[in-house]
C-alpha cells in the first residue's frame, strides 16, 4: 500500500470541503450543458434556457435535500455511532475499565499541571481592561550583587534580577522619576506607583497581628479599576504629606480578622506604631498585583515615612531624593499610543532626567577618591523598558514557569505512554472484530463510516477518561499547590477549574481518542474482506501479519523509550535531592529552632533597640531545654544576603563597581559559631565583650581569607567595609571554617561576621537561633512567653527549624523528585502491561507455529527463550532510543539539577535495568504460555 | 422509435435512482448531465427523471463511498465535475442488480403465474 494513498485518504477524512459552494457550480454548469443541448435542437435562446430549467425541476429544493443528506448523514451517524461505541463498550467492561483508567490518569496529570500553568503564566489580573496595563522597568550594565549605576542610586528597594543578556533588570523607581512618567499624560490614561511594605504589624482592639502590607500611590485603585466592596478606595487626597494615614483591607483579610463585619469601616487600628482608620475593603477576586502572593493592607505611599521609618535615611525625604529607588510604576497606555512609541518617548524623561541628577552629582565634591568620578552625559545611562502586565508581576512565573513546562512534558508523555497502551489494546481488540468489521464493509458499509465508528468509540472512551481525569485533577492540584507553597514564599493561588482548563481536557481527550484510535481504526477498515469473511484469521498471511505486529512492536518501543526518559528524569531528580540533602553545610542544621523578632515595630530605636535585644538574648538565655542561642541579621540557608566591598588595609582601594571585592556579612550576636556549631580555626569568635564601645573586631571565613590573605596569617589585619572612609575601621579576630551562607545550592562565599552590637546603622530585624536539648518546636510557647514578657505588642515570626528552613529551599527539587518518580513508575507500570499485551498477543498468533516447533523437538527452554529474546530485543531498542532522547534533552533540565549532569552514567545505566528488570518480568509471563503450548492441542486447533 | 407521451413514463422506485446511476458510471466517468442524458437515453426515455433528483443522490452515494467526484472539463470546454464508480461502488451494483433480479423474478411470478403453477 503506498503512502501516498494512505496519506490521501486520511486526509479525506477531515477534509470538509465547502460543499454547497461545490453544488451550485455543479448545478449551474449542468443547466449550461442542457441549453447548450436545447440551442444545438434548434430552440430559440430564451426558450433553451427556460427548457433546461424545467427539465431540471426545483433547484433549491435539489440543493436543499442534498444538504440534508450531508447534514442528517454526519449527525445520524455520530448518534449511531456512539450509541454503537456504548454497546460494545458495555460488552467488553473489562477493556473498557482498563482504558477509561489508563486515559483518566494521563488526562488527569495534564489537567493538574495545565490548570496550574494556566493560574501562573496565562490568567489576567481581574482588573479593568488588564491588557491596557504596563508595567515600567529598566536594565543596566553591573555586576550581581553589586549596585549597578551607583552614581544614580545610592539605595534601592525592590527585586533586582539579571536579564537574559547578563544586565541587571529592576521595576524600581525614584519617587520624583513616577511623578515624572505620570505627568505624561499624553502617554497615560492614568499612572500609579506601588512598594512593598513588606509584613507591617497590624493592630486592632490592643492585638497585634502580621499582615502583608503594601503601600500604594493614590491613584492606584482607580488606575486598576478596581472598586471597593464597602467603604472607599485610598485616593490622591489621600496620598500626600500629612494626610490622614487610612487604609484598604483585603476581603480574605477582612473574613480572617473581621468575620466581615460592615462596621469595620471607620475602624481605628495600629500599623506599625501608626494609627490609621480603615476606609474601605477590597474584592474578593483581587489579591493585589503579584500573583500567588495576596496582599492585606494597602496604605497610601506617603504613609510610608511613618509606616517604615527605618527606610528614611537621615531625615532626607523618599518622596524627593532621585537616588533612592523604591517604587514600582504601572501605567495604562492611553488608546492610539504605541508600546514603541511610549517606550522612546518615556525613555527620553528618563534619560533627561538622569542625566541632570548626574550633572548635580559632579557639582557636589564626591568623596575622596576622584577615580571614581562618574561618567558623564547620557552615557552608560540604563535602558527603559515596558512590558505587559495583563498578567501582574512576575516573579511566580518566573519561579515556576520551566518547572512547569517541563512537567508539562513530563505528564504529556505519559498520556502518550497511555495512549500507545490504549492502541495496543484497541490493536488485539481491533483483530477480534475482523468480522464483525468484514461483514459490514461486505453489506455496504463505507470505508470512512467504518473508521469514524471506531474513532467515535476511541474518543467516547477518552472522553471517559478525560471526565475521571478532570476529577483526579481536581484533587491533585490542590495537592500541588501545598506543595508548592512550601517554600519560602507562601502561595496563594485560586485554581479552580476555569473554562480554559475544561476546554484544554476536552481537547486533550478528543485528540487523545483520535491518536490512540486512528492507527487500529485504519488498519481495521483495511481488512481483507475475503479472508475475513471465509472466518480465517485475517492475520493469517505471513507478510501482512507481520507488518501487523510490526505496528504493535513500534508501539511497544516508542512506550519504552519514553518510559526510559521519564525514569532517567526521575532518577536525575532524585539524585539531586539527595545530592542537596547530603550537601557539608558546614553547620550543624538539627536541633536548631529560628525566629525573627523586630522590636522597630514596637518603636525602638538605636541604642533603645540594642538594649531590646540584648535583653531579650538574657531572658532566652535562662530558659530551661535551651542550649546555645544566638542572633543574626540574617539567618542561614535563609535566602537574605548582605553584600558589601571591603577595603583592606594597607592595598590600594578598589573600584566601587568591581565585583572581586564583594564580600558576603553577617551581623552575629554573641556565641553564634558555638550555636551553630561552625568550628573556630584560628584566634576567638564573636563574643560579649564586642560591645558597642569596644574596637571593632569581625571573624571571617576561610573562603575569604584564602581569596585576600592566602598564605598570610589574616588574624590582627585591618580592613573597612564599603562606605566607611578607612580601611583600618575593622580588625580580624578570627577566622572560621566554612558555612554555607544563604542556599545550599551555592559555593560558600566570602563571608566576614560581625558583632551586631557594633553596627547600629544597620541594626532593624532580629532573627535568632536557639539550639535546644529535645525538640527544638517544643521550645515556641516559652519562647514567646519571653516576648510577651518584655512587650506584648511585639510579634514573632519565620517561626521554624533550621531544618524546616533548609527544606523550604529545596522544595522545587523534592516536587521534582517526588512527581518524576510518580510519573516514572507510572510509565515503568502502563509500559510493562503495553509489552505483556503485545507479547501475549504475539504468542497466541503463533501458537501454531510454537506447536510446530515444540513437535519438532524444540525444548521448552528454548522456546522461553525466544519469546523472550523478542521481548528484550524490543526494550533494548526502546532503551537505546530513550537513552539517546534522554541525553538530548538533558540541557532542558540541566539548570535543575545539582551535583550532576544530565548525562549522568550512573542514572542512565540504573533507569534502563530497572527498565529492563520490570520488563523481563512482564515478558515472562506470556514467554511461560509459549513453552507450555501442547504441539498436539496447537496443530489440532487450525 | 417514436417519442412517448409524459403519461408514459414511469416515476422510478425509490432507491433504484441509485443503481441506475451506478450503472451509468460503469461505462466510465461522466457529469451530472451525462448521467442524467445516459438514464433517459438507456431506458428509451421511458424512465422520468427530473435532472434535480438527481444530486442528491449523487452526493449520497459519493458518501457510501460507491463513487468519487472531481472537477474536470467537458468536450465543450466547460467545467463539470465528473463522478467515477469505485470499486466498492462497482460490488455495490453487482449485489443491487442481482437483488434487482430477484425481487423483479418475485414480482413477475406473482403476477404472471406458469403453466406449472397453474396447473397442479
Amino acid at each position: 500500500m503506498s503512502w501516498r494513498r494512505e496519506i490521501s485518504r486520511l486526509r479525506a477524512l477531515f477534509r470538509r470541503p465547502n460543499l454547497a459552494d461545490d453544488l451550485k457550480a455543479e448545478i449551474r454548469s449542468h443547466l449550461e450543458m442542457e441549453e447548450r443541448e436545447n440551442l444545438e435542437s434548434g430552440m430559440p435562446p430564451d426558450e433553451a434556457h427556460y427548457a433546461a430549467l424545467r427539465r431540471f425541476g426545483n433547484v433549491t429544493l435539489a440543493e436543499e435535500r442534498s444538504r440534508e443528506i450531508w447534514i442528517w448523514n454526519a449527525a445520524e451517524t455520530l448518534w449511531q455511532d456512539i450509541r454503537f461505541g456504548f454497546r460494545q463498550l458495555r460488552r467488553n467492561a473489562g477493556f473498557t475499565a482498563v482504558a477509561v483508567i489508563t486515559l483518566a490518569l494521563g488526562i488527569g496529570a495534564n489537567t493538574a499541571i495545565f490548570s496550574l500553568i494556566d493560574a501562573v503564566m496565562l490568567k489576567t489580573l481581574p482588573v479593568r481592561n488588564s491588557q491596557q496595563l504596563t508595567l515600567l522597568s529598566w536594565a543596566a550594565q553591573g555586576v550581581p550583587g553589586i549596585m549597578p549605576a551607583t552614581d544614580l542610586i545610592h539605595s534601592m528597594h525592590g527585586n533586582m534580577d539579571q536579564d537574559k543578556t547578563g544586565r541587571l533588570a529592576s521595576t524600581s523607581f525614584s519617587y520624583p522619576a513616577f511623578e515624572a512618567f505620570r505627568a505624561r499624560t499624553n502617554i497615560f490614561s492614568s499612572a500609579f506607583a506601588f512598594a512593598d511594605a513588606g509584613r507591617v504589624n497590624f493592630g486592632v482592639n490592643g492585638e497585634a497581628r502580621l499582615a502583608e502590607g503594601e503601600l500604594v500611590s493614590g491613584e492606584y485603585f482607580s488606575g486598576l479599576g478596581v472598586r471597593t466592596v464597602i467603604g472607599r478606595a485610598i485616593s490622591p487626597a489621600d496620598d500626600r504629606a500629612g494626610a490622614e494615614p487610612v487604609a484598604v483591607i483585603s476581603y480574605g483579610y477582612w473574613e480572617r480578622r473581621f468575620g466581615r463585619d460592615p462596621g469595620v469601616i471607620g475602624r481605628a487600628a495600629v500599623i506599625n506604631n501608626v494609627p490609621v482608620t480603615i476606609i474601605g475593603v477590597s474584592p474578593p477576586e483581587f489579591f493585589g498585583l503579584q500573583p500567588g502572593s495576596s496582599i492585606d493592607v494597602w496604605l497610601p505611599l506617603h504613609a510610608q515615612p511613618e509606616v517604615e521609618p527605618d527606610w528614611t535615611e537621615n531625615g532626607r525625604s523618599n518622596f524627593i531624593r532621585t537616588d533612592d529607588w523604591w517604587v514600582t510604576v504601572m501605567g495604562r497606555l492611553k488608546t492610539g499610543v504605541g508600546e514603541v512609541q511610549a517606550r522612546a518617548l518615556l525613555e527620553a524623561v528618563f534619560h533627561q532626567r538622569l542625566a541632570a541628577q548626574r550633572e548635580a552629582a559632579r557639582s557636589v565634591p564626591h568623596r575622596e577618591s576622584a577615580a571614581q568620578a562618574p561618567p558623564a552625559g547620557q552615557q552608560g545611562l540604563p535602558s527603559l523598558y515596558l512590558a505587559p502586565a495583563s498578567k501582574g508581576l512576575d516573579y511566580l512565573r518566573q519561579e515556576f514557569s520551566k518547572p512547569l513546562l517541563i512537567l508539562m512534558g513530563v505528564v504529556g508523555l505519559v498520556l502518550l505512554i497511555a495512549c500507545a497502551n490504549v492502541a495496543n489494546l484497541l490493536l488485539s481488540r481491533a483483530a477480534a472484530r475482523q468480522r464483525e468489521i468484514a461483514v459490514r464493509l461486505a453489506i455496504g458499509a463505507g470505508y470512512r463510516r467504518i473508521i469514524r465508528q471506531l474513532l467515535t468509540e476511541s474518543v467516547t472512551v477518552a472522553s471517559l477518561g478525560g471526565a475521571l481525569g478532570l476529577l483526579l485533577a481536581y484533587w491533585a492540584t490542590s495537592v500541588l499547590i501545598t506543595f508548592m507553597s512550601s517554600g519560602r514564599n507562601p502561595i496563594a493561588l485560586s485554581v479552580r477549574p476555569d473554562l480554559r482548563v475544561l476546554a484544554f481536557t476536552a481537547l486533550v481527550s478528543v485528540v487523545t481518542g483520535v491518536l490512540f484510535g486512528l492507527a487500529p481504526a485504519y488498519r481495521a477498515a483495511c481488512v481483507d474482506l475475503t479472508s475475513a469473511l471465509r472466518g480465517a484469521s485475517a492475520f493469517s498471511g505471513l507478510g501482512r501479519g507481520r507488518l501487523r505486529l510490526g505496528f504493535g512492536k513500534a508501539l511497544v518501543v516508542s512506550q519504552v523509550a519514553m518510559s526510559l526518559l521519564l525514569l532517567v528524569g526521575a532518577g536525575l531528580f532524585v539524585r539531586t535531592l539527595g545530592n542537596l540533602e547530603e550537601v557539608n553545610l558546614g553547620f550543624n542544621r538539627r536541633n536548631v529552632l529560628l525566629f525573627g523578632l523586630d522590636a522597630t515595630q514596637g518603636g525602638y530605636r538605636g541604642v533603645r533597640l540594642l538594649g531590646f535585644y540584648q535583653e531579650f538574648q538574657q531572658r532566652l538565655d535562662g530558659l530551661p531545654g535551651l542550649r546555645s542561642a544566638s542572633s543574626s541579621s540574617n539567618t542561614l540557608i535563609g535566602g537574605g544576603v548582605s553584600i558589601d566591598g571591603i577595603s583592606i588595609e594597607g592595598r590600594p582601594a578598589p573600584r566601587p563597581d568591581d565585583a572581586s571585592t564583594g564580600v558576603w556579612f553577617n551581623d552575629v550576636g554573641p556565641r553564634f559559631f558555638e550555636t551553630m556549631q561552625i568550628p573556630l580555626i584560628l584566634g576567638r569568635t564573636i563574643g560579649p565583650q564586642d560591645t558597642s564601645a569596644a574596637p571593632k573586631v569581625a571573624a571571617i571565613n576561610e573562603t575569604l581569607a584564602r581569596k585576600f590573605f592566602a598564605g598570610l596569617n589574616p588574624v590582627g589585619r585591618r580592613f573597612g567595609m564599603g562606605d566607611s572612609k578607612s580601611s583600618s575601621e575593622i580588625e580580624i579576630v578570627g577566622v572560621v571554617a566554612n558555612a554555607k551562607y544563604d542556599d545550599v545550592r551555592r559555593e560558600v562565599p566570602p563571608t566576614v561576621y560581625v558583632p551586631y552590637a557594633q553596627h547600629l546603622a544597620s541594626l532593624r530585624e532580629m532573627h535568632f537561633e536557639v539550639r535546644t536539648l529535645g525538640d527544638p518546636s517544643q521550645m515556641v510557647p516559652a519562647i514567646r512567653r519571653v516576648v510577651r514578657d518584655l512587650d506584648r505588642n511585639l510579634p514573632l515570626f519565620d517561626v521554624k527549624t533550621q531544618v524546616e528552613q533548609i527544606d523550604q529551599t529545596i522544595f522545587q527539587e523534592r516536587l521534582f523528585a517526588k512527581l518524576s518518580s510518580f510519573f516514572g513508575l507510572l510509565a515503568l507500570t502502563l509500559t510493562s502491561v503495553g509489552l505483556y499485551g503485545i507479547m501475549a498477543y504475539a504468542v497466541a498468533r503463533r501458537t501454531n507455529e510454537i506447536g510446530l516447533r515444540v513437535a519438532l523437538g524444540a525444548s521448552r527452554r528454548a522456546i522461553l527463550g525466544m519469546v523472550m529474546r523478542d521481548a528484550l530485543t524490543l526494550v533494548a531498542l526502546g532503551i537505546a532510543v530513550g537513552a539517546i532522547a534522554a541525553l538530548a534533552a538533558g540541557r532542558l533540565v540541566s539548570s535543575l539539577l545539582f551535583g550532576l549532569t544530565p548525562a549522568d552514567p550512573l542514572t542512565i545505566a540504573g533507569a534502563s535495568l530497572s527498565m529492563i528488570l520490570v520488563a523481563a518480568l512482564a515478558a515472562y509471563l506470556p514467554a511461560r504460555w509459549a513453552s507450555q503450548v501442547d504441539p498436539i492441542v496447537a496443530l489440532r486447533y487450525e | 422509435m417514436a417519442k412517448q407521451s409524459s403519461a408514459d413514463r414511469i416515476e422510478l422506485v425509490y432507491g433504484s435512482l441509485d443503481m441506475l446511476i451506478l450503472r451509468t458510471l460503469l461505462w466510465g466517468p461522466t457529469h451530472g448531465h451525462g448521467v442524467a442524458k445516459s438514464i433517459e437515453r438507456m431506458s428509451e426515455e421511458t424512465l422520468k427523471v427530473e435532472h434535480g433528483s438527481l444530486y442528491p443522490a449523487l452526493q449520497r452515494l459519493q458518501q457510501e463511498g460507491w463513487i468519487t467526484a472531481e472537477w474536470g472539463v467537458s468536450k465543450n470546454n466547460q467545467r463539470a465535475k465528473y463522478y467515477r464508480l469505485t470499486a466498492r461502488g462497482r460490488r455495490q451494483l453487482v449485489a443491487e442488480t442481482s437483488r434487482w433480479e430477484r425481487f423483479v423474478r418475485a414480482i413477475t411470478g406473482v403476477l404472471r403465474p406458469t403453466e406449472s403453477e397453474e396447473r397442479p
